[in-house]
């Protein structure tokens, strides 16, 4: 039991311990869940601990749709007891709404009105679901191959990044949609794609992004490429800090973990040519992860050198070789430690070193003008020494790896702190979209309601409940994607003759899982984090248990 | 002044080092006090952790952690410790790995005092491989070395030592845990300072391929197989292109490829097509290569055709089964 708080109190970098208990249940809590009174059940359809001893499924409703609501609400700063308490307690009095920014949804301000339309105060108990079911039949939970969605975090010019859920892991991941339409718009788009999911398959490193999975759905139209998942780009980070940039202790952090990152890289033959703050994502641990290899080429394995001559990526990381233009081919490898090299000097400093009003401008200043070193901030000498060296105009005389590796900035010991999100967060306007997990709407309503109708089927209630989910998206449903709307089930239905007892044992089973998440989640607000180690983690623990009850049962 | 509630702290690391070094001195001599000069090194190193480590929930203190470390280089305790290793409690030796990495970890500025101590003192890093040698300090040792091998000036001394040729039969000694410790010792030695090791194996290419090509055919399930992977890893490796083009130009090599990719272990199968395809995929394939791959040509098609069929989920594969098979159907004499 030590070992194991140990363990997580470590992931938690915060020096969180709990004495003595994990906050997991006992056996005898676990057992009470499934058949007991519906007090019980509905103690764990919200997403914390609860100390009132009953509530009333009125209660139920209110807090559940205060769970939709507060996903699109501004949330209050993220002082981790206030996130937990929000999941908690949803103190309707108390709550105002505040300025909408801009990012909301479209529809929301309809939302907003139809809610507030007759004068109905805002979240007393309907007595009616009607307003509820409007909000649900406009977002019903989406799944697709498994991965329950979230909100979107992120967009780029090829594709749109959301967060999602993988159903069996609990895996929290992020997946980039492709869609066919936008992607044949762009020039050389499907071969990028088709490139950047090719080079994903091989790269497997601490340092760089890790794709799991890779699938079209053809009704869709869209391609889907499910990665790790990341809180943040370097470029959003290093914003927030005061004058966007980072103290020479975090940025030599941050720098170390790029150049292992592309050393493995180019280890593997493989130039990004796209190395900037923006694609420098930042996992939960507070790990650095190179991504977006849309325009990384993969060198033939049977040629010597590094000599490539595809030009693409960004132009104020580009060095003079390509966009001098002079030279037909150019050596990969060195454009990748140049853009180093200008990603270093801006997190060092909040400056680039070359800049222009347009574009000729800056690709002359960055083949001609001599580098300076920032005027905002002096830098120390072995770092402005190692700048020099990575933004030397002529690649041949430019640092190489090995270089850089052994250049005395660099290899001087690494910061011992841990990287701590919350300044990141504060900075956000205590916005936790990227701390709290999106998919949480989604599944409240799939496992809540879920939990009500399995009651009904206890009481002996209308057959069809099993059957139909209320809920499921009617309006388009081709046998395909009708699959791929369904709940995820745990067990494969059981014949409709006992029906009775299979909703209860789905019921059941499904308690259980909701319990977990609870668990997962509640542990994730408590310890500030969101690591997928925490959720596997807690996704055994709920093997253990289903794999106890989830047989005593039958 | 207040006196420490525990009496261990007040004791000052150059006392500490002081009595660790005589209790073990008193081991060496292996006289009939050795056995309470056992206790005596359990319990001082405890206190070497005290302070390295911080006592109970306090920060340690930098200024006596940096005495520490200057009083155990002045006394030469770790040559010491690793030497006596053996003889020591199970927990003391454990406690010696755990002084002995965080020592090697500490720097100052862009120094690594430790390691500029060891580069002075090979022999100790070669008692750390003699270590696989006796199973009862073997996984102790390999714990060492890898922390060791983090830094490449330590690395270069113990590739280029004679005794890295030892790993060989330390990764096919017949307990398990220590045999793969020790593969995976081997493994970090010859790819994690990429430049060194390319440098390496191209020197020592065929003393080293000499050695590697009886892993390959061992008659040890596991070793076969992680050394084939470990090979595929090798030769993919960018820094490692010239050792790349010669191991692909030597028949001898394709030949025990084919073979492998017979195997009984479909695992095997796997591993040593992802060899073999470099082989095949080479654009200037040298003429005994290609002989060999002509005169079978229509049997490998065949064989490749059928080949891992089931692995239907692995795209990637099936792409490059495909690109040999074209490559192989479209070779001509």
């Amino acid at each position: 039991m030590t070992s194991k708080t140990e363990v997580l109190g470590d992931i938690g970098g915060r020096g969180l311990h709990w004495d003595g208990q994990p906050p997991v249940p006992t056996e005898e809590q676990a057992n009470s869940f499934g058949n007991n009174s519906s007090g019980n059940q509905l103690k764990l359809s919200i997403g914390c601990e609860d100390d009132e001893e009953s509530l009333s499924e009125d209660e139920l409703r209110e807090r559940y749709r205060a769970w939709t609501l507060s996903q699109v609400r501004p949330a209050p700063p993220p002082v981790q007891q206030e996130q937990a308490q929000e999941i908690r307690v949803f103190q309707a009095e108390d709550e105002e709404f505040l300025p909408m920014p801009s990012s909301l949804p479209e529809d929301f301000g309809n939302e907003l009105s139809q809610l507030l339309r007759d004068n109905r105060p805002l979240f007393q108990t309907l007595h009616d679901d009607h307003i509820a079911e409007e909000v649900w039949q406009r977002k019903p939970p989406k799944i697709l191959n498994k991965y329950l969605f979230g909100d979107v975090i992120g967009e780029g010019s090829y594709a749109k990044v959301k967060e999602v859920v993988q159903e069996d892991t609990l895996m929290r991941c992020a997946v980039k949609i492709y869609k066919d339409r936008r992607i044949k718009k762009i020039p050389n788009g499907p071969e990028n794609v088709n490139s950047e999911k090719e080079i994903m398959r091989k790269v497997n490193h601490p340092h760089c992004i890790k794709m799991f999975e890779f699938f079209r759905l053809e009704e869709k139209t869209k391609q889907y490429m499910v990665l790790e998942f990341c809180v943040a780009s370097l470029q959003e980070i290093v914003d927030t800090w005061e004058h966007k940039r980072f103290t020479p202790d975090w940025a030599h952090y941050f720098f170390r973990q790029l150049i292992a990152g592309i050393e493995y890289l180019h280890a593997l033959s493989i130039v990004h040519k796209d190395i900037k703050p923006a694609n420098l994502l930042v996992s939960p641990e507070g790990r650095l992860k190179i991504s977006d290899f849309g325009v990384a080429e993969q060198m033939p394995l049977y040629q010597n050198d590094d000599t490539c001559t595809n030009v693409q990526g960004t132009p104020k990381f580009q060095p003079p070789e390509i966009v001098g233009g002079h030279n037909p081919t150019y050596k990969g490898f060195a454009v990748d430690l140049w853009a180093s090299g200008v990603t270093l000097y801006n997190l060092l400093s909040g400056e680039y070193p070359f800049e222009g009003d347009v574009i000729m401008k800056l690709f002359e200043n960055i083949c001609w003008q001599p580098l300076e070193m920032p005027k905002t901030i002096e830098l120390e000498e072995e770092s402005q020494n190692l700048l020099t060296g990575l933004l030397e105009k002529d690649p041949m005389e430019r640092l190489k790896m090995d270089q850089v590796k052994h250049h005395p900035w660099f290899a001087k010991a690494p910061i011992e702190e841990k990287f701590d999100w919350e300044k990141f967060v504060a900075a956000k306007g205590g916005n936790s979209s990227r701390q709290a997990l999106s998919v949480f709407p989604s599944l409240a309503q799939l496992y809540n309601d879920q939990e009500l109708e399995s009651l009904d089927g206890d009481e002996g209630g209308s057959g069809d409940n099993d059957l139909q989910n209320p809920l499921a998206p009617q309006e388009e449903a081709p046998t395909a994607s009708r699959q791929d709307q369904q709940r995820p089930n745990l067990v494969d239905s059981p014949p409709q003759s006992e029906h009775s007892a299979s909703a209860f044992y789905r019921g059941y089973t499904l308690n259980l899982k909701w319990l977990c998440l609870n668990i997962c989640s509640s542990l994730w607000l408590m310890m500030n984090k969101s690591d997928n180690f925490t959720y596997l983690l807690f996704t055994k623990f709920y093997d253990c248990i289903f794999f106890q009850y989830g047989l005593s049962i039958s | 002044m207040p006196l420490p509630i525990f009496g261990k702290s007040h004791k000052s690391p150059a006392d500490v080092v002081k009595n660790l070094k005589e209790a073990l001195v008193q081991i060496e001599k292996g006289d009939k006090k050795s056995d309470k000069a056992i206790e005596e090194v359990n319990k001082w190193l405890q206190t070497v952790k005290g302070i390295i480590y911080g006592q109970e929930g306090q920060e340690p203190n930098s200024e006596q952690v940096a005495q520490l470390a200057q009083e155990t280089y002045n006394a030469n305790v770790l040559p010491m410790l690793i030497k006596n290793l053996a003889k020591l409690e199970f927990e003391s030796k454990k406690d010696v790995a755990q002084i002995f990495n965080n020592l090697l970890r500490r720097q100052i500025g862009t120094r690594s005092p430790t390691v500029e101590y060891l580069c002075a003192r090979p022999e100790i890093l070669i008692t750390l491989v003699k270590g696989y040698e006796m199973p009862e300090i073997a996984v102790t040792c390999g714990s060492m070395l890898r922390e060791c091998i983090r830094h490449d000036h330590l690395a270069k001394v113990l590739l280029h030592h004679e005794s890295f040729y030892h790993f060989f039969t330390y990764v096919e000694v017949s307990s398990f845990d220590i045999a793969s410790d020790a593969f995976s010792t081997f493994k970090d030695l010859i790819t994690k300072h990429k430049t060194i090791c390319a440098e390496f194996l191209d020197t020592n290419y065929d003393k080293f391929f000499g050695e590697y090509q009886k892993l390959l055919n061992s008659e040890n399930y596991v070793t076969r197989r992680q050394s084939l992977k470990l090979l595929g890893e090798l030769l993919l490796d960018r820094h490692n292109f010239n050792v790349m083009t010669r191991y692909i130009s030597n028949p001898d090599n394709l030949k025990l490829m084919m073979n492998l990719l017979r195997e009984k272990s479909k695992s095997i199968q796997f591993e040593a097509f992802h060899v073999f395809k470099v082989f095949v995929a080479n654009p200037n394939k040298p003429r005994p290569i290609a002989d060999i791959l002509l005169r079978n040509r229509e049997r490998l098609v065949d064989f490749l055709s059928n080949f891992h069929n089931d692995r239907t989920e692995d795209e990637q594969f099936n792409d490059e089964k495909a690109y040999l098979i074209k490559q192989i159907q479209e070779m001509r004499a």
